[in-house]
């Protein structure tokens, strides 16, 4: 299968092709094996591809409301982010067996005894680094407090698309600043054992394919970004969800700027919203 | 909504004919091809895929005798025909209901999301151990991995198995079916 043909699969999952040329694909798919195996193969590498963020943003803009407009599709995907997840832990790792392991058991086991022994030596060797590197990372932190990188780094995360994430313990709905007036700043107050805090930052319009939220803290703290949100649909209109470790979030003002990201790669400015947080 | 099963017995079992002389073979052949007018139907956005599916069969399976006198060619070619003119149908109906409560009711950017994930994942792993041994294994290696090392160990998998790449999928597709079940209802006991 070439390229060209690749490529026209990838766009008929993300609903990028026209009538002619969705023809074609769908045809194909019921006439020719081979062919529907790729395409099969096509879209568990586009769900792969979204779940890893390795779209491009126009891609995880059709993939999020072409390919996701069904709860079914939208099921699945989420059912493929568990196993992923699932898959990528260490419980796994320890109590995954070979799919095929009744032919391959033998075998693999003689494999196995000649290494064991080599890699217990460097798993304790390993292990032990990482104990004392995390011990003393987390006596660092604990005397210095999070950094600017930390916080950036956890904002990432938790705003990741594919990140499974922490519920949020409290959300509130941010209107711009140009709808609600400038004298009235909404107020959250932070109910203790909250983890997360969800933001709803209502857009005035939803002109672009991704958006950038730079959050301004009033105690001269250098700016957070948080890049490449897509806007969603809520009760309350087009918005976008940010989401916020609470423990970084001291009794504040807040300012958010959004910008939307142009075909060109520049950003432009959207909207402003401000909130005071409570102790 | 659309109308209940109206071929009889005779008129299903001509058109498993159609599909194949031997009964079994065709029975896998009207399965593979109900799964693929699912899979149509899901990727035109459509939320009744599965009762669009029954349809297309049911429209197909009314008209065995006239098939069997006139049509040549692939059955699947012939589903996929009556899939297109369903959809047209579909779509003209659609444009005349707008909005479809149902359709308005639901956010495919819900903002629920993660924690819906969060869920899904502590069901995962009460189903997966519903699961017999070899299947729980099989798709937990399928999964395994990041993007190349993914690609080489479903290579090695189907090599192993001694099977096609696709019949892997396949089965793991099935496994998928049956996990995805347990998972809503362990979600919906969850909720």
């Amino acid at each position: 299968m070439d390229d060209k043909q690749k490529l026209l699969m990838r766009r008929y999952l993300l609903g990028a092709v026209d009538e002619g040329e969705r023809e074609q694909v769908e045809e194909r798919f019921f006439s020719d094996p081979e062919y529907h195996a790729e395409l099969l193969g096509s879209e568990e590498d586009l769900v792969g591809d979204y779940l890893e963020n390795n779209l491009s943003v126009e891609d995880r803009n059709l993939f999020r409301t072409h390919y996701l407009a069904t709860p079914q599709k939208l099921q699945s995907v989420q059912l493929t982010a568990a196993l992923l997840r699932y898959c990528s832990t260490a419980e796994a790792e320890t109590t995954r067996p070979e799919a095929f392991a009744d032919s391959n058991r033998q075998s693999r086991a003689r494999q196995s005894s000649v290494r064991t022994w080599r890699f217990a030596y460097a798993a304790v060797a390993i292990a032990a680094l990482i104990t004392v590197s995390v011990t003393l990372t987390l006596i660092f932190r604990k005397t210095r407090g999070p950094t600017e990188s930390d916080i950036s780094r956890e904002l990432r995360e938790l705003n990741s698309p594919h990140s499974a994430g922490k519920t949020p313990g409290t959300s509130i709905i941010l209107l711009p600043v140009t709808l609600r007036g400038e004298g009235e700043s909404s107020k959250l107050s932070l109910r203790p054992g909250t983890e997360v805090v969800q933001l709803i930052l209502v857009l005035p319009r939803d002109d672009y394919p991704a958006y950038t939220i730079i959050i301004q803290r009033d105690d001269d703290a250098k700016p957070l970004t948080v890049d490449d949100l897509p806007a969603a649909n809520t009760a309350a209109g087009k918005a976008l969800s940010l989401k916020l470790p609470a423990r970084f979030m001291g009794s504040q003002d807040y300012a958010f700027e959004v910008k939307g990201l142009t075909p060109d790669g520049t950003l432009k400015s959207v909207a402003e919203y401000t909130l005071k947080v409570h102790p | 909504m659309f109308r209940e099963l109206v071929f009889n017995q005779t008129q299903f079992d001509l058109m498993l004919k159609w599909l194949g002389d031997d009964r079994e073979a065709a029975g896998k052949k009207y399965e593979e091809i109900r799964e693929n007018l699912i899979r149509l139907f899901t990727w035109r956005g459509c939320y009744d895929a599965e009762e669009l599916s029954d349809e297309v069969i049911n429209r197909v399976t009314v008209k065995i005798e006239d098939l069997l006198a006139h049509y040549k060619g692939d059955p699947a070619r012939y589903f996929y025909g009556v899939a297109k003119k369903l959809l047209l149908e579909n779509q003209r109906k659609q444009r005349l209901q707008t909005p479809l409560p149902d359709v308005a009711a639901y956010d495919p950017g819900t903002l629920e999301e993660n924690s819906a994930l969060d869920l899904i994942y502590e069901c995962l792993a009460v189903c997966l151990k519903e699961l017999k041994p070899s299947e729980s294994n099989l798709i937990v290696s399928y999964y395994a991995g990041e993007k190349q090392e993914k690609i080489r160990g479903r290579k090695g998998l189907a090599c192993q198995g001694g099977v096609a790449p696709n019949t892997l999928r396949v089965r793991v597709y099935r496994i998928r079916e049956t996990l995805e079940k347990c998972i809503k209802r362990c979600v919906n006991q969850g909720k």
